[in-house]
């Protein structure tokens, strides 16, 4: 009698450390999944503008020097790829962290400097945005914005090597994005980090 | 009383079409077709041809990749079934979970004390709640309430298996349905305290609706991983194509009430929401409290406000915690069954215009 207990005994905690070893696999297998899933995902609709803006780039190659300029009406816009809210008059705000641009220049180009004219969104709730600038990837600058210099341009120095294929990926990174109207500053209800006034082709080196 | 607010509600339609305005162009006047409006389509679109990132031509970012799957397959799936249109089959599901739903809440009702009164009350509640009109059309929502609710009964009756794969499901027809754990955890802890939660190895088959409950959005994930690159391609195209953000309800309830309109009236009904879940507190029913409140929360962060009323609506503990308080008092009961049957006939009559309010 006491062995057949003993026995369902056993196979009562064999069932259960069982089931608590299937269910902790589990549960590891959510965490890399979601590990792979928050490392890998790309915005897959910030993706598709990227793409579509690099098209159109690519049919209008744009040489130094040049100003293009973004807003309601502007011809420039379909060059505004993933991140940026439908145009407004004056420029064209950015609504994530993310917001890219696709620029095309020739392969053979003078060394390029971008100005890059913007209005930060700082708000007296959110008083200073950091932003970063990267063209294809690598780092050309950062910025603090606050209220005594919300407005103003940045430049960001092209290195030779990056832009030798001219393609020129220019994404600016915000720390923070802000709705005036959460915030209690105003009506909008969009998230607004960069406005995006116009970009400058210059060359880098005057004595050309 | 099921049938009887349903009929009401197209009767309502039906006045408001022919009495009210005139339809917007584009609006087809046959009685059913007052059970599809708004994100009708997007559900029929994943059920007919399945997801796709190919955006709305008018809504710039929007993609059926913001509609969870369950609602949709359930339909394709029965359609192909029955040979039966996807529109006609749509509804005959939203309306048999619907059914069936409220059997499981009058059951879990009575499984938290209520008597047969209160337990008939809520399920009344649920028919004549403003925009419950939600539950007949061609939503996922009372999908949604079905599996909520067969979910919490089961774990409260410790059958395991059945309210793990209910989870399952719910996180697979609207991301929200992965706060179930919420209730899930406090049930556990109040079943078998903190010590019982921190030593899961003693009884395993306890915390299997838990780990159950995120794999349904963990499997959409991993399937918008797989097709678009982006596992949060929902979340991705809400942003962008309808605005949804989400940001502290500090910040997002204060915005709503200092607002005007449609934000104004979802501010105030979550703040009604939340009043009528201390009554869950004080009836006892903890978990379910931790639950409804945790959504109330969520929807108090939600940045664009259309919707909201619906989703207060599958929150079905919180209405039988209120059938629960009323039953005892007649005439109370009688007033708020008439006012809130009165505001969903405005609902239903918004709904068939397309106002934004019964987005």
């Amino acid at each position: 009698m006491d062995t057949a207990e003993d026995h369902r005994d056993l196979a009562g905690t064999w069932r259960r450390w069982l089931l608590f070893a299937a269910l902790v696999l589990i549960v590891i297998g959510y965490c890399a999944a979601f590990a792979l899933f928050a490392t890998r995902s790309q915005d897959f609709v910030v993706a598709r503008y990227n793409l579509r803006a690099l098209d159109f780039s690519r049919s209008h190659v744009v040489s130094a020097p040049a100003k293009l300029s973004f807003g309601l009406g502007e011809p420039d816009n379909p060059r505004l790829g993933g991140g940026w809210h439908a145009p407004d008059s004056g420029g064209v705000w950015s609504k994530t962290a993310d917001a890219f641009i696709e620029i095309v220049v020739p392969r053979e180009h003078v060394p390029l400097l971008l100005r890059v004219n913007t209005t930060a969104a700082v708000l007296k709730q959110r008083p200073r945005m950091k932003i970063k600038a990267f063209i294809n990837g690598v780092p050309a600058g950062k910025w603090v914005r606050d209220d005594s210099n919300a407005s103003g341009s940045f430049d960001l120095r092209v290195p030779t090597p990056v832009a030798d294929a001219g393609r020129l990926e220019i994404r600016i990174r915000v720390d923070h994005t802000a709705s005036p109207f959460r915030l209690g500053a105003g009506r909008d209800g969009r998230q607004l980090g960069v406005l995006l006034h116009s970009i400058e082709l210059l060359d880098a080196d005057p004595s050309h | 009383m099921l049938l009887v607010s349903r009929a009401v509600l197209l009767l309502v339609g039906l006045l408001t079409a022919a009495q009210l305005a005139p339809l917007p162009a584009g609006i087809d006047h046959t009685l059913l077709s007052y059970l599809c409006r708004f994100d009708c389509s997007w559900y029929l679109g994943v059920a007919q041809h399945g997801y796709s990132t190919i955006e709305s031509s008018d809504q710039p970012g929007a993609t059926n990749l913001a509609f969870y799957p369950v609602f949709p397959l359930l339909v394709r799936l029965l359609s192909s079934l029955f040979s039966a249109d996807l529109f006609h089959t749509a509804i005959a599901v939203s309306n048999l979970c619907f059914y069936a739903a409220l059997i499981y809440i009058y059951r879990y009702a009575r499984l938290l004390g209520a008597d047969h009164n209160a337990a008939l009350l809520s399920t009344g509640l649920l028919c004549v709640l403003p925009q419950s009109i939600v539950f007949s059309a061609a939503y996922s929502e009372s999908t949604f309430l079905l599996l909520l609710a067969v979910a919490m009964f089961h774990l409260r009756r410790e059958n395991y298996l059945v309210a793990g794969i209910a989870a399952a499901l719910l996180s697979a027809t609207r991301a929200n349905g992965v706060f179930f754990i919420v209730f899930a955890v406090t049930w556990l802890i109040r079943s078998v305290g903190v010590r019982g939660l921190l030593t899961p190895w003693r009884a395993p088959e306890k915390i299997v609706p838990i780990v159950f409950a995120p794999m349904g959005l963990l499997v959409f994930w991993g399937y918008c991983f797989a097709t678009t690159g982006d596992a949060f391609a929902g979340p991705s195209s809400m942003y962008h194509g309808w605005g949804w953000y989400f940001s502290p309800p500090w910040e997002a309830l204060p915005a709503m009430l200092r607002s005007y309109d449609v934000p104004l009236f979802s501010g105030l009904a979550s703040l009604g929401l939340l009043a009528c879940s201390l009554l869950l507190l004080r009836q006892g029913a903890y978990e379910d409290f931790a639950f409804c409140a945790a959504l109330i929360v969520l929807m108090m962060s939600a940045a664009v406000t259309g919707s909201l009323f619906r989703y207060g609506l599958v929150l079905f503990p919180v209405w039988i915690a209120l059938a629960r308080a009323l039953a005892p008092r007649p005439v109370l009961s009688a007033l708020t069954f008439s006012t809130l049957a009165l505001l969903n006939a405005v609902m239903m009559s918004a709904w068939t215009l397309q106002k934004i309010i019964a987005i």
